[in-house]
């Protein structure tokens, strides 16, 4: 009989073993659960900063039944702390973890224990922001995104506020993502060949999406409407800055004087200089007509710049003729009205002639970059190389009262060699506090100019690249050249999108101080 | 050999090691069949408790599979965005194909003992109390929620809204014996068992 006693305590005790167990793994299930929201709760707060990971994370748990507290931890953690994400080589990684410490049992209770000894954790791991891609038109067309006998590879996500179509027989759109407002008749594919997209088909979005750049705040001048604090001035429209050498009367080609590298000057006629006279002019030059430059060979015009004293173009800026010539911008601020123009021969242009190119360098020298703004007539180049790391443009228009500028459209043919390469810092104008890094284009959100960015015909665009966003949100850009083949990044925000010749979009944010600058977030669990 | 050891008595051949055992082996003549009895006294207890514990685990095993459709309908509706608002009965089907022994349309008296049942099936079935949509919108602090397509604004502290799917999948589950009509038990015929996940599938 006693051995009969033993055997049936034993054999209840397994039995209850098992239904606690089975308790255990129930519970488990809940609270991965919790987990895997907590991550992607986490991971989505991901490009609008640090600020609100934690909080999102432990209300996601929250939302699943787990709330720090009477035993639950919530830890989440930016980067992940467990390997093998645990470095800043995975910044836009969020680790959530639960655990449970004081988990109750049911039958193990008859022998004294209340509770399952040591402590049920869950983690899970979310991979944030991972769009680089916007076309925000929201008229449900499916002309929105349209790509024509080209490949476009991507290395990060597509989103389309309306639908999309592929035309050609080479002809595909790829990405780890591609999502639409309208679903499109697109076949599934390869994305080597044939006209696909891939994944197909595209993922539906069920609400359109806002402006992932909505955060930057636009430069501005005073006669801006709706402009809060101005930060920068229209050209002036006859009367020469204070602290400029006022010159009425010029020469064609006006001559060089030495003394306006020190002393900035003000010529209130056109002005025409020959690019050979090797020109230099000191922050605070203006302009209240045209200035044209006379390419010439292998000359030099530098245009000295500074972020508080800013310089003035009313006219526009036009290169004319000329072989092999520079013009040299420095980090500062430069106003043009007019737009910048040319019918040059392999003319350079550097944006920001204090600094070289370094592939995926956080380049201090790049974080002072050289702000274009283009006060009204845009930018038309075809046979200008321009070149420059740390440069913004920024495409709006001039509403002096009297004087109005409309708004231009970018439209360049770059050259062999182009290489321009968006600020790693610095604000370009911008409202204070908010950083330009990334962004390389930006056009006024009410300028519905379209864009082209297109190959030199005549000499090719071999290992031109522009690295950095192009942020056209009323416009529609056309791409008829890879310019990212050889970028480390580039982001693409804009009404419509139309690409007629292959380009390559890459993610590496290596130079970027807070990573991408997309703020509009998905999520994915990568753990 | 019943011969044998009838006449092998404990302790009549001291010393020797056969007798030890056999003085192990056998029994009085009054206590053969003790242990028959025994074991027919105690085949309810361990069949009763056996039954229990299928039940149990049965229960506990159909109550992760709840809980796991939850989570994979509501994952199917977060990264198929718009599934969620074009194909809500996608979301059933996604909840039903990731617990597959939990059966459809079994529900009520028919439904065999030991089985699940789903509670619902078609578009809607599978709807968070309160809501009469599978997705909405939040501040990233969980306040200020939103279901459907009510516009989400007014985060405070510079927070972005965040977009949600949340499903709550809902099944019973019939024992295979019935305990409830045991007496005293006080046990119900059915349980229901419930499952539910909210994952967030955007930010702007």
């Amino acid at each position: 009989m006693a051995m009969l006693a033993v055997s049936m305590f034993a054999l209840i005790a397994l039995m209850g073993l098992a239904i606690d167990m089975g308790y255990y793994r129930y519970f488990r299930r809940k609270m991965q659960t919790a987990a895997d929201a907590a991550a992607l709760a986490g991971a989505l707060q991901v490009p609008f900063g640090s600020a609100n990971i934690q909080t999102a994370g432990t209300s996601a748990a929250t939302e699943n039944g787990f709330t720090a507290g009477n035993g639950v931890t919530v830890t989440i953690s930016n980067p992940p702390v467990d390997p093998p994400f645990n470095s800043s080589t995975y910044p836009t990684y969020v680790e959530a973890k639960v655990t449970e410490s004081q988990l109750p049992t049911f039958f193990s209770r008859i022998f004294g224990v209340t509770s399952f000894p040591g402590t049920l954790t869950t983690s899970a791991v979310a991979e944030g922001s991972l769009n680089c891609i916007y076309a925000l038109d929201t008229s449900k067309a499916t002309t929105v995104v349209t790509v024509s006998n080209a490949i476009v590879n991507s290395n990060c996500g597509i989103t389309d506020n309306s639908g999309m179509t592929l035309t050609g027989g080479f002809t595909g759109l790829c990405a780890p993502s591609v999502q639409v407002f309208v679903s499109p008749a697109v076949a599934a594919g390869s994305c080597s060949n044939g006209k696909d997209v891939k994944p197909a088909p595209p993922t539906l979005l069920w609400h359109q999406v806002g402006d992932p750049f909505a955060y930057l705040t636009a430069p501005c001048s005073v006669n801006d409407a709706g402009c809060g604090t101005a930060t920068y001035n229209d050209p002036p429209t006859t009367v020469c800055p204070v602290g400029t050498t006022v010159i009425t009367t010029v020469s064609n080609p006006e001559p060089y004087n030495a003394a306006w590298a020190t002393t900035p000057p003000c010529f209130t006629p056109a002005v025409t200089f020959a690019a050979n006279s090797n020109p230099t002019f000191a922050a605070g030059a203006t302009f209240l007509n045209t200035l044209t430059i006379n390419g010439g060979f292998l000359g030099t015009v530098a245009f000295k710049g500074s972020n508080t004293v800013q310089t003035s173009i009313r006219g526009g800026l036009h290169v004319q003729g000329g072989l092999l010539s520079s013009v040299n911008f420095y980090p500062g601020v430069f106003v043009i009205s007019g737009g910048i123009s040319d019918n040059g021969f392999i003319n350079l242009m550097n944006f920001n002639a204090n600094c070289n190119y370094q592939r995926g360098v956080a380049n201090g020298c790049a974080s002072n970059p050289t702000t274009i703004i283009l006060d009204g007539g845009g930018m038309g180049l075809t046979g200008t190389i321009p070149t420059g790391a740390g440069v913004f443009i920024y495409n709006t228009a001039d509403f002096t009262p009297g004087f109005s500028v409309p708004y231009g459209a970018i439209n360049v043919k770059f050259g062999l060699g182009t290489l321009m390469q968006a600020p790693t810092g610095g604000n370009c104008g911008l409202s204070p506090g908010v950083s330009c890094a990334g962004i390389l284009f930006f056009q006024d959100r009410n300028n519905p100019q379209p864009a082209v960015f297109a190959a030199n015909l005549t000499f090719g665009s071999g290992n031109s690249f522009l690295e950095g966003a192009y942020y056209f949100k009323d416009a529609t850009v056309n791409f008829q050249f890879d310019f990212g083949a050889n970028a480390q990044y580039s982001f693409l925000v804009a009404k419509d999108l139309d690409w007629t010749f292959a380009f390559t979009f890459r993610n590496s944010y290596q130079s970027l101080p807070n990573n991408s600058p997309i703020q509009e977030g998905t999520a994915v669990l990568v753990q | 050999m019943m011969n044998i050891r009838r006449n092998i008595k404990p302790g009549r051949v001291r010393g020797h090691s056969l007798c030890t055992s056999a003085s192990q082996g056998v029994r009085p003549l009054n206590e053969r069949g003790v242990a028959l009895w025994e074991f027919a006294l105690v085949l309810p207890v361990v069949l009763f408790i056996a039954l229990g514990v299928f039940d149990f685990g049965k229960l506990i095993y159909f109550s992760i599979e709840v809980e796991s459709a939850a989570r994979a309908a509501a994952m199917f509706g977060a990264q198929n965005a718009g599934e969620a608002t074009t194909n809500p009965a996608g979301i059933t089907q996604a909840a039903y194909n990731e617990a597959p022994d939990i059966q459809v349309g079994h529900c009520g008296t028919g439904q065999p003992p030991g089985s699940g049942c789903w509670l619902g099936s078609g578009a809607g079935a599978f709807l968070a109390p309160g809501d009469t949509f599978y997705y909405g919108c939040e501040c990233p602090d969980g306040s200020g929620i939103k279901s459907g397509n009510t516009a989400c604004t007014g985060c405070s502290g510079g927070q972005h809204e965040v977009y949600w799917v949340a499903v709550q999948t809902q099944a019973t589950y019939k024992p295979f014996v019935p305990w409830n009509q045991l007496p005293f038990t006080g046990l119900p015929a059915s349980y229901n068992l419930t499952g539910y996940a909210k994952v967030r599938l955007g930010a702007q």
